[in-house]
């Protein structure tokens, strides 16, 4: 239950089908100070939190093999803690989805970098569930 | 026969007839031509002795003659009171409405009655030849108070269509009870008379038969003057005898020449024609409802087309603007981490500039790339794709978009197998996005690598070009879907795009008036053809 178990940079999962947003998100936040695991869908996803337990997930929704809905479905049924979780999305009804998967926050693509980080900071000191 | 020369022979033969030696008495109660004379006698005879045995008993409320029931009836409450009582309940409807309907129903009840009466007396007599059966009628007539009856010599009965009589009504009950209360009908009132007379002939004869009274005392008339016939030769008949009467001398209110020609049970040719057309408005409308039901069908049809159109053009949107964020994500994403960098005046990594620019690079061609495509779906379906045809060199069109995919990919070898020159008329910068969108889609769906070969031929009047590659191939499920619009084979995969890639190269060529498909397709790779004429030189 406790952040900085392992006394180490908080890990951020991003989860998105393309690869240049894993790509440029990735550089931003390792230039932050976080770790960073990504994953191109959602069963890579799942696979990820099993073995690195993220303090956020970063998720986008329309992805190919497991989408976000499904992917949250299935995180929730896995023991606790669970990660708060941010959706970016590129879809019009960015909000709707958000609220689908009870998600923490979202952010519509293109969104502001300087917005996510400072999203992806508060979550990953304030939220420790 | 002139009608004073019958009557002083009447009158003389009545003088005679104390005198008569004759076993009958001679004829009193109807007056017809003379070959007629002794049958009739006959029946005045049988009618005198059936009269003979009246009996009233007003104890019991009954009359009865020769053992048959008979009623009285008060005249005027079957004429004219009969015609005021319709009058007054008709108020609304006017006179003639009223007349109609009280003359209608007068006639047919006397009709039915000359009917019934007639078929009795027929039993009675135990009579068979026409004229016999007649004979009886107009005696009775006489005896039951209903009109004295003159038949004329121009009366020709016979059991046919040429049967015609014409015959007078003097003392008819009808215009008598108008005349003792000095009342004028504008039309003549003898109508149960003239129902009577021909219901009892149309059972003595055996052929429908209508009489009308064409003089009436009632209405301004010196008789009461009737001719019967079959309704079908009545008109032919009422022409004859109309045009004969002989105008009105000046100074005298005009003799009405209005008659009308009854019907037995108008009421029921009326109600026949009345079902018919309500069975016919029913039809109509049945007839109506039905196209009605297919119009709306139509319209419902067509809102439903259209709300698909609206639909598949938000979903078009939706697509499109989903798409074009992707790559701008990234561009923004990349430009603001750089930006980042330099404000927190950190040296930026060289190696990590050169991925930012590449990304950005690859991202703004990927969103020209979209807009372009964009652009053309919507010039395809506003139909304002124009091609601009010139003399082309195929092979080196197809050359050039090899030489310009080869930087986009490690992986595959790229072949060119053609001829020196192919040369059509085509349009070289559509036929080129052609060629390069199958090259690509070559590209990106055979991952693993592999050669990728474009073969140029001409063939007659046409020009084919076949892309080959050794790549995953279509799903046979997608295969008559690839060329729709936002249609993806490998969602799975995802490779990226709109989906709008075969969509518009088919279009560009069917333009040409060629042919786009998709020759094989299946583990060991696919292969796309092109076919465009080769078009006017």
């Amino acid at each position: 239950m406790t952040a900085r178990r392992r006394r180490t940079a908080p890990r951020v999962l991003v989860v998105d089908d393309d690869a240049a947003i894993r790509q440029f998100i990735q550089m931003a936040l390792e230039g932050s100070g976080y770790e960073v695991t990504t994953a191109e869908d959602g069963r890579e996803a799942l696979a990820s939190v099993r073995d690195a337990p993220p303090r956020v997930i970063l998720l986008d929704m329309r992805m190919p093999v497991m989408d976000g809905w499904a992917f949250t479905r299935a995180y929730r049924e896995t023991p606790p803690p669970h990660a708060p979780i941010v959706v970016l999305t590129a879809a019009r009804d960015a909000a709707e989805y958000a609220g689908d998967v009870q998600a923490d926050a979202f952010l519509a693509k293109p969104f502001n970098l300087r917005e996510l980080l400072g999203l992806v900071g508060r979550l990953a000191t304030d939220r420790q569930s | 026969m002139a009608k004073a020369s019958r009557r002083s022979r009447v009158a003389a033969s009545r003088g005679r007839g104390g005198a008569s030696r004759a076993r009958l008495r001679p004829l009193r109660t109807v007056r017809v031509p003379e070959p007629f004379e002794p049958l009739f006698r006959r029946a005045q005879d049988y009618v005198e002795r059936y009269f003979r045995g009246k009996a009233f008993s007003p104890e019991q409320g009954t009359i009865s003659i020769s053992g048959e029931r008979y009623i009285l009836l008060r005249a005027a409450s079957m004429s004219v009171e009969f015609f005021d009582l319709v009058t007054s309940l008709y108020e609304d409807k006017g006179p003639h409405v009223a007349r109609g309907v009280a003359g209608n129903l007068l006639f047919d009840v006397a009709h039915a009655i000359g009917k019934a009466d007639a078929q009795a007396f027929h039993r009675k007599m135990g009579v068979a030849d026409p004229i016999e059966k007649l004979s009886a009628g107009p005696v009775h007539f006489s005896y039951s108070g209903w009109a004295f009856v003159d038949i004329s010599p121009e009366s020709h009965p016979s059991p046919d269509q040429d049967y015609f009589l014409i015959y007078d009504h003097p003392y008819s009950f009808e215009s008598d009870t108008w005349l003792r209360r000095k009342r004028r009908s504008p039309l003549p009132v003898c109508v149960m008379n003239a129902g009577y007379s021909s219901g009892w002939c149309e059972e003595s004869f055996g052929v429908p038969l209508v009489a009308v009274e064409i003089e009436c005392l009632a209405a301004g008339g010196e008789r009461c003057r009737f001719i019967m016939a079959p309704p079908a030769r009545i008109e032919e008949h009422l022409a004859r005898h109309l045009r004969r009467r002989p105008r009105p001398r000046a100074g005298l209110r005009s003799r009405s020449t209005a008659v009308s020609v009854p019907e037995f049970f108008q009421r029921k040719r009326m109600e026949d024609e009345l079902r018919r057309s309500h069975e016919l408005l029913e039809q109509r409308v049945r007839e109506r409802t039905a196209e009605l039901t297919g119009a709306n069908a139509a319209l419902r049809r067509e809102v439903a087309e259209r709300r698909r159109a609206e639909e598949a053009r938000d979903e078009f949107l939706s697509v499109a603007a989903h798409e074009l964020k992707t790559p701008l994500t990234s561009l923004r994403g990349f430009a603001q981490l750089l930006s980042m960098q330099m404000e927190d005046g950190q040296a930026p990594d060289p190696r990590r500039l050169s991925t930012a620019l590449d990304a950005i690079e690859r991202q703004s061609e990927k969103l020209s790339v979209l807009v372009s495509q964009l652009l053309d779906v919507s010039r395809l379906q506003a139909g304002r794709l124009v091609l601009e045809r010139k003399r082309t060199d195929v092979t080196a069109l197809a050359r050039h978009v090899l030489e310009a995919a080869a930087p986009r990919t490690k992986g595959h070898a790229l072949h060119l197998h053609a001829p020196r020159a192919v040369t059509g008329h085509v349009d070289p910068i559509r036929l080129e996005q052609v060629i390069t969108n199958l090259v690509d889609n070559a590209i990106k769906y055979s991952p693993a690598g592999g050669s990728i070969g474009v073969r140029v031929a001409r063939s007659g009047a046409t020009i084919r070009i076949a892309v080959t590659d050794k790549g995953i191939g279509i799903p046979p499920e997608h295969l008559d879907k690839i060329f729709d619009r936002f249609h993806q084979a490998h969602q799975e995969r995802r490779l990226g795009g709109m989906g709008l890639g075969l969509y518009i190269s088919r279009e560009i060529v069917e333009l040409h008036g060629g042919t786009l498909v998709c020759e094989e397709s299946g583990e060991a790779g696919t292969r796309m053809a092109v076919t465009v004429p080769r078009g006017a030189p």
